[in-house]
């Protein structure tokens, strides 16, 4: 039996498939060959399993006031131990780190990241089995763009900005921690009609790049 | 006008059966511990390895149910429904089933069904629990599938089928593995089955019994051979089919 490559996709709506509707919310999902995850698996082909694992709102390492279920370092640990073994985890996290109400610098977002890097550096073996570690890409979502509705818009107030700065300190942090890294910025802009979600082109433009990325960090 | 009118209904057409097709998917998410994760039981009880995605249980379920089913994996070994257990080191939510599963569902949501099938850590001596309260702890991970949503999405709440795991077998004769789980854990779940069926039923709720199709065979006494997740996939393949029907 050919070996298969196996790759967790840890993220949040983006990753999830929202679709970005005028109203805000609430909103339904892409099918899968419109997410980005989708695409990756489409123009990746046989001999790759891609496993979603995106929640929309997902922080970094944060605990939202509103909602127990989107603290990304909470949820990691045993979502990696489910789907071991694992050859590559491609995590696009940050955006809703910007949200006006967490405070928090890109910088700070960054080490957030860093928390999340090494609680995959350190989920060799799961629970019972001696499986090692997966390679680790990460990605930096493109910076938002306006939002006509204004709840969104308070919401992400100065997220502008900070989602801007974002590639820099990920790039940085993923030099520094010696992992994969690439900027979605590089090849999408955020052009979902929220300014905050991505269309369906847009997924399919970001799974293509990081199909390339990926054939790169695997050797395959 | 008329040449447009066509196109623009044979658009219509499409995107409805695209629609249709869409709505007929059904998707169900397995929410296990090691014996749906799919852990090959070792004589020297670990490490381990896991079966590859065709023959653990919920690759049967998939493969039996065939097109329009996709069939999510959320399982993970050592998992409670709803105890916590720090001591294989996972932090966050870690082992306990009811601090991972509302995320678990917001995320693969659309859902049509959860599957549980656990239990069998939960009799574990420095739990305290017993069946009762392991009972208990299970269907309150149902509940929170019948009243979870995703976050800001108009989907509803997936079903529940809940499966009885079979009783433990004979366990190893190794004595850290015999500590973990002695006599008086065998007897609890041997004693599952006889509460939580009835419990799930009495709460209106989908209920499955393993025990009856299955048995744990593997060397360590609690894990199962390709054999025995063949059968589970079967069983758990024909009702869904009727839950779903409902």
């Amino acid at each position: 039996m050919t070996q298969q490559n196996s790759i967790l996709c840890y993220g949040d709506s983006l990753t999830w498939g929202w679709i970005p509707v005028a109203e805000g919310a609430p909103t339904l999902r892409y099918a899968f060959k419109d997410r980005w995850t989708g695409a990756l698996a489409a123009q990746l082909g046989a001999g790759f399993h891609i496993i979603e694992e995106g929640l929309s709102a997902r922080t970094t390492s944060l605990d939202d006031p509103n909602d127990p279920r989107l603290n990304g370092s909470a949820y990691l640990p045993a979502a990696l131990a489910s789907h071991l073994p694992l050859d590559l985890v491609i995590v696009m996290l940050g955006t809703n780190d910007t949200k006006s109400y967490f405070h928090r610098t890109p910088y700070e977002i960054a080490t957030g990241m860093a928390k999340l890097v090494g609680q995959i550096y350190a989920s060799a073996g799961g629970v019972g089995a001696a499986y090692p570690a997966p390679k680790i890409l990460v990605v930096a979502p493109p910076p938002l763009a306006p939002m006509p509705h204004p709840f969104f818009e308070g919401m992400f107030e100065g997220g502008r900005e900070k989602t801007a700065a974002l590639a820099a300190q990920y790039r940085a942090l993923a030099d520094f921690m010696k992992v994969e890294f690439f900027d979605a910025g590089s090849v999408i802009s955020t052009d979902g009609c929220d300014g905050i979600h991505f269309t369906a082109q847009n997924n399919h433009d970001l799974g293509r790049a990081l199909a390339a990325k990926v054939k790169q960090v695997l050797g395959t | 006008m008329l040449i447009n009118t066509k196109a623009a209904l044979a658009v219509l057409a499409m995107a409805l059966a695209a629609n249709s097709a869409m709505a007929q998917e059904k998707r169900i998410m397995v929410f296990g511990d090691s014996n749906s994760w799919g852990w090959i039981p070792q004589e020297a009880i670990v490490p381990t390895t896991r079966y590859d995605a065709a023959t653990r249980w919920p690759g049967v379920v998939a493969r039996t149910l065939g097109d329009g089913y996709e069939i999510i994996e959320e399982s993970l070994s050592a998992r409670t429904a709803a105890t916590d257990d720090p001591s294989l080191g996972l932090t966050g939510a870690g082992l306990n089933g009811l601090d991972y599963l509302p995320a678990a569902v917001a995320t693969h949501m659309p859902l049509d069904l959860v599957v549980i099938m656990l239990g069998t850590n939960d009799v574990k001596p420095g739990f305290g629990k017993s069946p009762l309260d392991i009972s208990l702890d299970i269907l309150q991970l149902a509940s929170v599938v019948q009243s979870s949503t995703g976050v800001a999405t108009s989907y509803t709440a997936p079903q529940v089928l809940i499966v009885v795991p079979p009783p433990l077998g004979q366990i190893a004769d190794v004595d850290w593995l015999q500590a973990m789980f002695p006599t008086e854990s065998i007897v609890k779940s041997q004693a599952l089955p006889g509460l939580l069926v009835p419990m799930a039923q009495a709460a209106q709720i989908a209920v499955l019994d393993a025990g009856l199709v299955a048995k744990i065979d593997g060397i360590d006494g609690v894990h199962m051979s390709a054999a025995q997740h063949a059968a589970i996939g079967q069983a758990v393949a024909t009702k869904v089919t009727e839950v779903l029907a409902d």
